[in-house]
């Protein structure tokens, strides 16, 4: 334990100790109804029901626009993806054995991907099924490498501080004999994840994050045909807490390892497998300013891509800053802004572009190194072109044989691949124009909401030329204000709910984008323009829109312009936009309102006003919007860091899964039936929870069939659920949707299925109705619930199935 | 090291996605865990929130919540792994609404974000040093706070930290491991 840990351990220890027992208020323990305080349960499902319908109603929006230019523009539809093991990390791609290695993390192993059957040319899902898995002996694999010389793949298993020597010859894609036998291991430092393979000098130099240090393994002593030098402690080389990616420039026998302060560079030649004398000594450490978490090296331009996690890509000039000269080091780098938390990043010679994973926008941004680079940085101004991926796409490697890139999506735990010849930086037609199927724009699998565009690129865009923008984008409406026109574009080639945020507002020949990236349905931006501010944003949700903002008097007359399912506003300001601080917008319109407190920072003429600070509350419900939150009840909503917390539940799929088929005489005890029929000769009934209020007592309730229970709450954040039953008999389908309104229902997995009979319950709409095949027969359905303006779908793919059991949910999708 | 609200559950995951198995917990039981645990999450909390009034009216959220929810159930073990995540998610809640209120300028009376400023109460805070972590520890962004409490005060592995926080075991290396090296820098205790 270092001293600092020493020194919190102690300090927190005395906090806490400090709190006595005796001191603390004395409270009821729970059982005393009359004195704890109690709060109503419906808000609690209103505020993520809100939120996403806040998603919905946007890629509603955005979809608009994207019909006026040419759907197809974007290129290559929702692209290819290869289904591996769970929470994949890691990849590395060997040419000789044409083998993907990638890491998966919850399944302790290798997923082996073809990728001469499973390549930009070939992709199809056929030819990319066939994936293999490879033990690595030890738990958590994340950073994968291949040493192509001695054809070995090391693997560090990050719960086990190991690294997997692997032999790639009989362990690849084609040829798994060799895959069930336990890897040789070797110890390396605390919190190993990533690292990289000097082929020169056979040197593995793992990245240990928590120790701080790289750890040098011998690779000629420690490879798939020799493993005598496996046991050996490697020498490890101190470079900084924080040591995370890493990466090897062969043309300088260069190291460089981000970590918390930036980027170490290690001196290859002197600390390597045979030689330790420079391993001693304290690297160089170049200060990128964006906590790097991928490292990408562009040898022929001498430069190294040093992707973080604050939003940009520094750019490291080897020239200056390598092993044998580190005189550059210290110098200020240059940056480009790409999209939300980039994590690994790689350089493909062929086409000059660097492949930047943007794991918080789930997008890939299109580097052009030809014109970005260290010695030539015309065009790191221009912010990237993106192509979507999956959820939280981490890592990225390019096969340079087959023309593909492969795409680690961490969340979704699939492979995008893409054609780098037709998809790079100079050329993006054969880009996905859509994220791939089972991945939904906007809300990641974990029931996250996420925005797919970056408040850093709105930031760094303002008040740049428009041409450099407008070209990307569809012109969509116009007007003017403050004695000036202005124009609204919507960006090409984007996923429905990206297209408008990814766009943006022309005022005076400048661009203004329209992504503040907070999950609000109300949102605004301010520019200053040397003399009253001009104040614009948009409000998705349908309707006449009115507008008032805290300050009163703050805005002027605002010009509205209805826009399908939503209304973009622009309008002057009563003063600069310097002079606000602080203001709350409140948008209504007949189908909802929303409440937006905005914070304002640094202040700049033509450009937009820093946002410090968003939170707000949002709903679909009537009501003014004088009172924050109409139609949310009256509890704060989850706002502010684009997150839903869902985890207060009632209830779990796990538990809903576990009780399912049990007697219901257990379970409606405390359950009160609010509906019943008959369905394929059974009798059914609804049941709702007696203790709680509204819809939210049917998420607690349930449903029985022939005297069974099954649960109604598959437990994730979306306002239109459904399960299955296997009964043996036929397969039901059961599931309600938790919002007001006329809902049509209907269920489609290949084809669509019979539409359930419907009943409207406790101010939403409960359904159920009869499969025409097993439950166990469907690997995937889809729920759409709509009404004349809202439209809620719901994917869930289905596991393993059993007589008198809901049919297990090993996915969960959805837009609402 | 004090090991406050040690259990042997195992992985927190096993709480907070998977809370199947047990019949619901009587009010008699929730009164039990109430009893069990109100203190030492009354602990967390005030780390988490700086203040000990704020941080008991979050508790007392917490176990009222729950109460309201008879259906609730929990895994052999596993209620405290879930009371974890129920109190940093209301902490987080405190944090969202103090931002806010400093925003709009109405934060006139609200505690000082130094934990060691506010506990008058505790006398061994008031050294000098350990104030000092303290204020460099509350300085921190919020995830970085979240799992330097979780793993030294709490002393969850990393699995049951990235379980509570709902990130990856990655994650949670590589945000302990930058959070202490800013502690250090704050601290001037850089190697």
């Amino acid at each position: 334990m270092t001293r600092t840990e020493e020194r919190l351990t102690d300090a927190l220890d005395a906090a806490g100790r400090a709190v006595k027992g005796q001191d603390l208020r004395q409270l009821p323990a729970p059982g005393d109804t009359a004195r704890v305080r109690r709060r109503g349960g419906w808000q609690r499902w209103l505020a993520p029901v809100a939120a996403a319908a806040a998603v919905a109603v946007i890629a509603t929006f955005a979809l608009i626009p994207a019909l006026r230019h040419n759907p197809s523009a974007g290129g290559g539809g929702a692209g290819s993806v290869v289904t591996v093991g769970g929470f994949p990390t890691g990849i590395a791609v060997d040419t000789a054995t044409n083998t993907a290695y990638v890491s998966a993390g919850e399944a302790n192993s290798l997923s082996l991907v073809s990728t001469a059957s499973c390549n930009a040319a070939m992709a199809a899902s056929v030819r990319c099924a066939n994936v293999k898995m490879a033990a690595t002996g030890g738990s958590d694999p994340i950073g994968v490498a291949v040493d192509e010389q001695t054809q070995t793949v090391y693997v560090v298993n990050g719960g086990s501080n190991t690294v997997a020597v692997i032999d790639a010859v009989a362990c690849n894609a084609a040829d798994t004999a060799g895959c069930a036998a336990k890897p040789t291991l070797v110890n390396v430092g605390a919190g190993a994840e990533f690292l990289a393979v000097d082929e020169l000098t056979n040197t593995v130099y793992v990245a240990n994050t928590s120790a701080g240090t790289v750890s040098v393994i011998d690779g000629a002593m420690c490879d798939a045909s020799d493993t005598s030098g496996c046991a050996r402690k490697p020498a490890t080389v101190a470079v900084g807490a924080g040591a995370f990616p890493i990466a090897v420039d062969p043309a300088t026998d260069t190291v460089y390892v981000g970590e918390s302060d930036g980027v170490a560079v290690i001196d290859g030649r002197t600390c390597n497998a045979s030689i330790s004398s420079g391993c001693a000594r304290a690297p160089a450490i170049v200060p990128t300013g964006n906590e790097p978490a991928g490292i990408a090296v562009d040898d022929p331009a001498g430069t190294i891509y040093v992707s973080g996690e604050s939003g940009t890509v520094a750019l490291i000039d080897s020239a200056t800053c390598d092993a044998a000269d580190t005189s550059g080091c210290a110098r200020p780098v240059a940056t480009v802004t790409v999209g939300a938390d980039p994590r690994g990043d790689a350089f493909d010679t062929a086409t000059s572009t660097v492949y930047v994973a943007d794991a918080g926008s789930d997008t890939v941004s299109l580097l052009n190194a030809a014109t970005c680079n260290a010695a030539e940085t015309s065009g790191c101004a221009a912010i990237p072109a993106t192509f979507p991926a999956g959820a939280s796409p981490r890592r990225v490697a390019v096969d340079p044989a087959n023309h593909t890139v492969y795409v680690v999506n961490v969340e979704a735990s699939t492979v995008s691949v893409v054609n780098s010849a037709s998809c790079n930086a100079t050329l993006t037609k054969g880009c996905p124009s859509a994220p791939p199927a089972g991945t939904s724009a906007g809300i990641s699998a974990a029931g996250a909401l996420r925005s797919s565009c970056s408040p850093a690129e709105t930031e760094q865009s303002s008040g740049q030329s428009a041409a450099a923008f407008t070209g990307q984008a569809t012109e969509v409406a116009s007007g003017s204000v403050n004695g000036g026109g202005w124009t609204l574009w919507a960006r090409k080639g984007m996923p429905e709910p990206g297209a408008l945020e990814n766009g943006g507002l022309v005022l005076g020949g400048r661009w203004y984008g329209l992504c503040a990236g907070f999950p609000n349905i109300a949102e605004m931006e301010f520019i200053d323009t040397g003399s009253r501010g001009i104040a614009y944003g948009y409000m998705a949700l349908p309707g006449k829109l009115t507008l008032t903002m805290t300050p009163a008097g703050s805005l002027e007359t605002p010009d509205t312009v209805r826009l399908g399912a939503a209304s973009f506003f622009i309008a002057d300001l009563a003063k600069s936009a310097c002079a606000y601080k602080s203001v709350v917008l409140h948008a209504s319109t007949p189908s909802g309102s929303a409440m937006h407190q905005l914070g304002f920072g640094s202040c700049q003429a033509g450009h937009d006003v820093a946002i410090t600070g968003s939170d707000g509350e949002w709903g679909t419900g009537q009501g003014p919007a004088s009172a924050p939150g109409m139609g949310l009840g009256t509890g704060p909503a989850a706002a502010g860091d684009g997150t839903l917390v869902n985890t207060q539940d009632n209830c779990t799929p796990g538990a809903t899964l576990s009780d399912s088929g049990r007697p219901a005489a257990g379970q409606t005890a405390s359950e009160t039936q609010v509906a019943s029929g008959q369905l394929a000769g059974s009798r059914w009934s609804l049941w709702s929870d007696r203790s709680v209020a509204g819809v939210d007592g049917i998420e607690d309730g349930g449903v029985v069939l022939d005297g069974r229970w099954y649960g109604l709450c598959p437990g994730f954040p979306n306002p239109a659920e459904f399960e299955l039953v296997d009964t043996g008999q036929a397969g039901i389908v059961v599931g309600y949707v938790a919002n007001p309104g006329d809902y049509k229902i209907s269920i489609a997995g290949s084809e669509v299925l019979p539409s359930p009979a419907s009943y409207r319950v406790r101010g939403g709409t409960f359904f159920i109705g009869v499969l025409p095949e097993s439950a166990c027969d469907y690997k995937a359905l889809q729920l759409t619930a709509a009404t004349s303006s809202v439209t809620d779908l719901h994917h869930l793919g289905f596991g393993s199935c059993q007589v008198n059991k809901l049919v297990a949910i090993t996915e969960s999708n959805g837009s609402w | 090291m004090n090991q406050p609200l040690a259990d042997s559950a195992g992985p927190a995951s096993a709480a907070v996605t998977s809370v199947a198995g047990q019949s619901a917990p009587a009010t008699q039981d929730l009164a039990d865990i109430f009893r069990q645990h109100h203190a030492a999450l009354v602990r967390l909390a005030v780390l988490l929130v700086h203040d000990l009034p704020t941080a008991e009216d979050v508790i007392q959220d917490v176990f009222a919540r729950i109460q309201a929810r008879p259906g609730r159930r929990f895994e052999p073990g596993g209620e405290l792994a879930y009371l974890r995540v129920c109190v940093i998610n209301g902490c987080r809640s405190v944090h969202r609404r103090r931002a806010v209120l400093r925003r709009i300028g109405a934060a006139r009376n609200l505690p000082a974000q130094n934990m060691a400023q506010v506990s008058a109460e505790a006398e061994v805070i008031q050294a000098e040093e350990r104030k000092q972590v303290l204020t460099a520890l509350a300085a921190l962004p919020a995830r970085r706070r979240e799992v330097l409490i979780l793993r030294y005060y709490l002393g969850l592995s990393e699995a049951q930290i990235a379980a509570t926080l709902g990130i990856s075991q990655g994650t949670v290396k590589s945000t302990a491991a930058r959070a202490i090296a800013a502690l250090a820098r704050q601290l001037g205790e850089e190697s």
